[in-house]
């Protein structure tokens, strides 16, 4: 039982931000992941300032294959703006096949990066390698966590959109679209980083 | 999406495993924090007394080893294999204080003032149905189970508990020759990710809920300081356990799979650690701190019947004291083979924050100053809290200066500091909370008898049990040695040793008066009002313990947290919801 | 909901820029240029990439100020972090 409430107008503007509970949580979620991938990128930063010799295991990754892999991250990236476009122009519909894109992009990704350390496990060149290999996994490796987290959350989405339930739930495509960008900044940054710096 | 599916009512869940067990119901899930910091607190306790027991009497077999046969200590059991006959050996020792400081600030600390306390009363404090996210915060919870489980598990694996201390340098923690438990520092660390998994899952569900699901009229100044020290706690966290999430993945990535990042040989630094350790060790603590203290500042100004003197100074201070604590941390490094020119820089920024801290506890005096106090426990404990923290921040002005710290790092100078810190937020500010908030949590009053001798005892052999540490510290005694008596130096103080552990086994039997009480109280405690101690703010304005929804009727605000003794009011306080009282026969 | 209407993006434009910064980036870095000219360019060429992915794509352009703070703060938490490591493992 509580006292009784206000008996006279009061005149009590709503308190909430502009942005929707979904996207804040998820911006201070990311927040927390900037310091994250921050902190181990500052690592690398300073052991590969103190390790210029670093430079020639650097030289052994194929760049190649890893701007093919930009490439289909940055495509992948657009794909699902795109299934957020559809689904804010009314069209949940057609938010399907873009988020399908995207989950292929994530899957092509994740299948070139596989292959690109098996090719290194297979030349000898392993996390224990050296200092850049240790970093060299690590990162790209957590990296690969986090698309593979993506991947599954995007794949949610669009069974979701496949048995026609996407439409109650629509605005989450923009919020799963914030952590795949997110994880597409991530690596716009490590791709120079790793391979070409 | 803005709060409006807040005005629906949900029917509350009519299952057991719905209510009680799997509950997305913020009280419920709060309650359980509760339960998980107590029970932890238990074990924590344990650890201490056992590190007491070998410092005033190293190499005497525990009480009660005799009544074990010899043959059980030749055997493999677990306890045999820790103990020598039942007395603490070197290793063993290394694995107690290990764990009390792990348990202490990741099991009990943050469950409880975060956790429990951050859960329970914010969303009744901004006048919310729940959480932003009920869902995620039922995951928070039980993440946090599976952490605790870890954790339990570490202890018992071949090789025994993590021993490499709650800070785990490398290479102590990273090379098996210096390192005996595997698996015990592994489950270690796999354990502290995943509660630090669970706090960014509750992190980000309070700053949502205090910044969307506000009550109309509660504007951000009109929050109690409860609500602003969890916001505040809760940005410290996300933003300072990232580094230490990235260091922890290279340490075990060094573990077990042999990578170098913190190995000279293999071109890795250990120093590294120490920095990301600290980058976010140092806004851990105030992320204690600071719940602890907003606990005990809404405490005072209940129990003076006046307004918290310097409402927004407070806020301010603390927002100060928060983007401060992200550079001060190499204060703990001062001893560690750093670049030496970083002392001074760090020296000064840690002096400065002092500062803000001062300011804080200026406020709490001025609140008391002129006040009609009424002395029970909840206000015997937020005055502990002051007093007790006011000693631990004095002492930490010493440590936080680089040449002093030369002379006082490891010493039991530190530990008595930052037990005097800890034990102020967490245990005086904590129990301030439950004493205060239990009628609201669990429909009953604690027994204030009880209460009043937990708080006497508490008070008393707390202080003698760390004021006479900074004496022995400051007389060399290091931190992390298991037998002091090896130091002929040292072999003067051993009295004051003997002396510690005495008052420190006093100390916990004065706990079993709490735990009495509240068992007792559970079941037979005296039913509360709605509002047993005539408070302002929200909460209280709905029943001991409030439904499901917490309000029949979400609450419109249209004062501050503070209405207290309002000069030309009929009233002796103003509950923040409450209609603007019309003249004198006016009522509630 | 009026932001439909309100933002005209031309998300192919963005992509076509992003992907022709990944690739001269990568062509800039066969090049037999200065080192430090290279890196500098390549980074300042990340950077414009990120803010084109934050700004358009994650719709920072539309948002509240709450959330460019929620971005920069743990930058400069990050940023606080490398510059006190740097000097201490770096400089060795």
């Amino acid at each position: 039982m509580q006292h009784s409430p206000v008996t006279q107008p009061v005149v009590a503007p709503p308190m909430a931000s502009p942005v929707p509970s979904g996207k804040l949580g998820m911006w201070w979620f990311l927040s927390s992941e900037i310091v994250t991938f921050g902190g181990l990128i500052s690592c690398y930063l300073v052991a590969r300032l103190l390790h210029p010799s670093w430079a020639d295991s650097s030289q052994q990754l194929n760049v190649l294959v890893a701007t093919l892999n930009t490439i289909v991250l940055l495509v992948s990236s657009w794909t699902i703006v795109m299934a957020h476009d559809a689904v804010e122009h009314g069209d949940v519909q057609q938010a399907k096949p873009w988020l399908g894109y995207t989950i292929l992009g994530g899957l092509l990704f994740l299948l070139i990066k596989s292959a690109e350390w098996s090719g290194k496990f297979e030349h000898g060149i392993l996390p224990w390698s050296n200092g850049f290999w240790s970093f060299y996994f690590a990162m790209t490796g957590l990296h690969a966590l986090h698309v593979l987290g993506g991947v599954v959350i995007n794949v949610a989405l669009w069974i979701a959109a496949v048995r026609g339930r996407l439409q109650p739930i629509a605005h989450r495509v923009e919020y799963a679209g914030l952590y795949w960008h997110f994880v597409d900044v991530v690596w716009i940054f490590l791709f120079p980083l790793l391979y070409l710096a | 999406m803005h709060g409006t599916a807040q005005s629906d009512i949900h029917p509350a869940p009519s299952s057991f495993l719905r209510r009680c067990v799997f509950s997305t119901d913020h009280k419920v899930i709060g309650r359980q924090y509760l339960g998980i910091a107590l029970a932890w607190a238990l074990l924590g306790g344990l650890t201490a007394l056992l590190i007491r027991w070998q410092l005033a009497w190293p190499g005497t077999p525990l009480p009660g080893s005799d009544l074990l046969s010899a043959d059980f200590w030749e055997g493999e059991s677990w306890l045999a294999r820790s103990l020598a006959h039942g007395s603490i050996e070197s290793e063993f020792y290394n694995k107690l204080f290990t764990m009390h400081g792990t348990i202490m600030v990741f099991f009990v600390a943050m469950p409880l003032l975060l956790g429990a306390f951050g859960n329970f009363l914010v969303p009744l404090m901004v006048g919310a149905r729940d959480m932003a996210f009920p869902r995620l915060n039922m995951l928070s919870v039980w993440t946090l189970v599976v952490a605790s489980i870890v954790m339990l598990v570490s202890i018992f694996v071949p090789g025994g508990a993590a021993s490499a201390g709650w800070t785990a340098y490398p290479p102590l923690s990273t090379v098996a020759q210096y390192n005996s438990p595997n698996w015990g520092q592994n489950l270690w660390l796999l354990a502290v990710a995943i509660e630090f998994a669970s706090f960014l899952m509750g992190g980000v569900n309070l700053l949502t809920t205090v910044i969307n699901l506000r009550a109309p009229g509660m504007t951000y100044f009109r929050l109690p300081i409860v609500v602003w020290f969890q916001g505040i706690a809760a940005i410290l966290f996300m933003f300072s356990v990232g580094p230490l999430i990235a260091g922890a993945v290279m340490m075990l990535l060094d573990r077990l799979v042999g990578t170098g990042f913190y190995t000279p040989s293999m071109g890795g630094e250990p120093l590294v650690w120490q920095h990301l350790f600290w980058f976010f060790g140092h806004p851990e603590v105030y992320v204690i701190m600071l719940p602890g203290l907003g606990l005990a500042l809404d405490v005072f100004a209940v129990f003076c019947r006046k307004p918290l003197y310097g409402y927004r100074v407070i806020i301010w201070a603390s927002i100060v004291a928060g983007a401060l604590s992200f550079i001060v941390w190499a204060h703990h490094m001062y001893l560690s083979g750093m670049d030496p020119r970083l002392a001074m820089p760090f020296s000064i920024t840690t002096i400065l924050i002092s500062v803000p801290f001062a300011v804080m506890m200026f406020a709490m005096i001025a609140t008391l100053w002129g006040a009609s106090i009424t002395f029970a426990t909840p206000m015997l404990l937020a005055l502990g809290t002051l007093l007790i923290f006011l000693l631990g921040g004095l002492t930490g002005i010493f440590l936080g200066s680089a040449p002093m710290d030369i002379y006082l790092h490891d010493t039991h100078f530190v530990v008595g500091h930052f037990h005097y810190t800890l034990f102020s937020a967490v245990f005086f500010g904590g129990f301030a909370g439950i004493y205060y908030w239990f009628p609201k949590m669990f429909g009953r009053l604690l027994d204030e008898r009880l209460g009043k001798i937990h708080f006497w005892l508490t008070f008393i052999f707390f202080n003698a049990v760390f004021l006479p540490m900074h004496v022995v510290g400051l007389s060399g005694m290091i931190r992390r040695i298991g037998d002091p008596t090896l130091y002929a130096f040292l072999k003067p103080w051993q009295p004051a040793n003997v002396f510690i552990t005495v008052c420190a086994i006093f100390l916990t039997v004065g706990q079993l008066v709490f735990v009495v009480n509240f068992f007792w109280s559970r079941m037979f405690g005296q039913r509360a009002s709605d509002n047993p101690w005539q408070s302002t703010t929200l909460e209280w304005g709905t029943s001991s313990p409030p439904p499901h929804h917490n309000y029949d009727t979400l609450p419109v605000v249209v004062r501050g947290p503070y209405e207290y003794s309002v000069p030309d009011s009929p009233q002796d306080y103003l509950p923040q919801a409450q209609a603007v009282v019309a003249g004198p026969t006016g009522r509630a | 909901m009026d932001r439909a209407l309100a933002h005209s993006t031309n998300y192919r434009l963005v992509l076509y820029w992003l992907l022709g910064l990944a690739i001269g980036s990568v062509l800039l870095s066969q090049l037999p240029l200065p080192h430090t000219f290279t890196v500098v360019l390549i980074f300042v060429a990340a950077t414009v990439k990120a803010w084109l992915v934050v700004w358009y794509f994650m719709h920072l352009r539309f948002e509240h100020m709450l959330i460019p703070a929620l971005i920069l703060t743990p930058m400069l938490a990050f940023a606080i972090l490398l510059l006190v490591l740097y000097p201490d493992i770096a400089w060795r």
